[in-house]
């Protein structure tokens, strides 16, 4: 990275907020389940990559980068005995676009998200947010793959009971409905 | 047939659910993030280009310090270049006595007997428009000393230095509690110690 010259590197780094800003913050927004601390926590992170940004070997991996660096600040944060202060409503006022109805599907997840660690909370995200496969994702949590797919094993089936299809567009079984 | 039917009618209404990956990606960060981001970016490259700019400003301030002091110690006030010329100029003159020495002694309050001092060569000179007494004296533990004195105090500027060395010769300007200054000038291998003693104890006692 240190290549780049330093018009190189701002052009870099702009592209980098243009791209990874929205997903940068949805998963913190998701991890924390608090916006303002979302929004801090991305702004800690650019903050940090700009003044880390020659450290970064490969620019092609520059989102896990940034992931990585905003998952330390997470984890600091929780640390500092943080807790979540959103209240349900407030979590309604975050889906901007969408309906009653859509609103409870963020509720929904973010219920479901709750209720698990926040390691297991970020294994969900990065195979459902960001897409990363159990390879990536073991590489960037340095844990084993056969624990990532166990993890989002029973993530998936916490998604079924919430009759919600996972990424790849298959519809999971509703145990509930098949039941009615 | 019926279960059939109720897969199907469950099918529908399940592909009307929208993706976890679609649901994630609901939440939006409001425009203000990224004004934040670029000010906040902003703001760290003024302050690392500051801090950049901090050692040089120290290293080039450092310089200034040591040069000021480097001039400090070895800025020699014009008097001493005017003895020196005027040293130069007696090679060719030659010149011996000029100067009673009783009445110098009076003239500068100075207590020894000077005609007991093996004093080489006494005139009266100028340096830098100011009457000026010049005596050698030839001290066989000390050498050739040259004192230069004045009524008034040398004209000298704040930064510039009170001894030093010219020429290989070291030099020295002092002064007396009655407000006689002196200057000295003597041989590079007499020890400062030595010359000052002995100044002290003829001009100053």
């Amino acid at each position: 990275m240190f290549l780049f010259g330093k018009k190189g590197r701002e052009q870099l780094f702009e592209s980098w907020v243009r791209l990874h800003r929205d997903a940068l913050y949805r998963h913190a927004m998701w991890m924390t389940g608090h916006n303002d601390v979302a929004v801090d926590m991305v702004q800690e992170t650019y903050f940090q990559a700009w003044q880390a940004l020659d450290t970064l070997q490969d620019s092609e991996k520059a989102l896990p980068w940034l992931i990585t660096i905003l998952r330390r600040s997470i984890y600091r944060e929780q640390r500092k005995q943080y807790r979540h202060k959103e209240t349900m409503q407030k979590l309604r006022e975050l889906d901007l676009n969408s309906t009653v109805a859509d609103s409870g599907d963020i509720l929904e997840i973010y219920k479901l998200l709750d209720g698990v660690s926040l390691a297991h909370r970020e294994i969900f995200l990065l195979h459902y947010l960001h897409g990363f496969s159990y390879e990536e994702i073991s590489e960037q949590l340095n844990i084993p793959k056969g624990t990532v797919m166990s993890r989002l094993s029973r993530a998936k089936n916490k998604l079924q009971a919430l009759q919600i299809s996972d990424a790849s567009n298959v519809i999971l079984i509703n145990k509930h409905s098949s039941g009615n | 047939m019926s279960s059939l039917l109720t897969n199907i009618r469950q099918e529908i209404k399940m592909s009307n659910k929208p993706n976890i990956h679609e649901i994630l990606n609901r939440p939006k960060p409001a425009d203000s993030l990224e004004v934040k981001i670029y000010s906040n970016w902003q703001q760290q490259k003024q302050r690392e280009k500051y801090e950049n700019l901090t050692p040089l400003w120290f290293a080039a301030a450092s310089l200034v310090i040591v040069a000021l002091v480097f001039v400090r110690v070895d800025y020699t006030p014009e008097v001493v270049y005017a003895a020196f010329n005027d040293i130069n100029s007696e090679e060719k003159h030659n010149v011996r006595h000029s100067i009673n020495l009783r009445q110098l002694q009076n003239e500068f309050n100075i207590q020894v007997d000077l005609e007991s001092i093996p004093i080489e060569m006494s005139k009266y000179c100028s340096l830098n428009s100011v009457l000026t007494a010049h005596l050698r004296v030839n001290d066989k533990n000390l050498g050739e000393i040259d004192f230069y004195l004045q009524q008034d105090e040398f004209e000298r500027s704040i930064w510039q230095s009170k001894s030093g060395k010219l020429k290989t010769k070291p030099w020295q300007l002092l002064q007396s509690k009655s407000g006689v200054s002196l200057l000295v000038i003597y041989n590079k291998n007499t020890k400062q110690d030595a010359i000052e003693k002995f100044t002290h104890e003829l001009f100053f006692s």
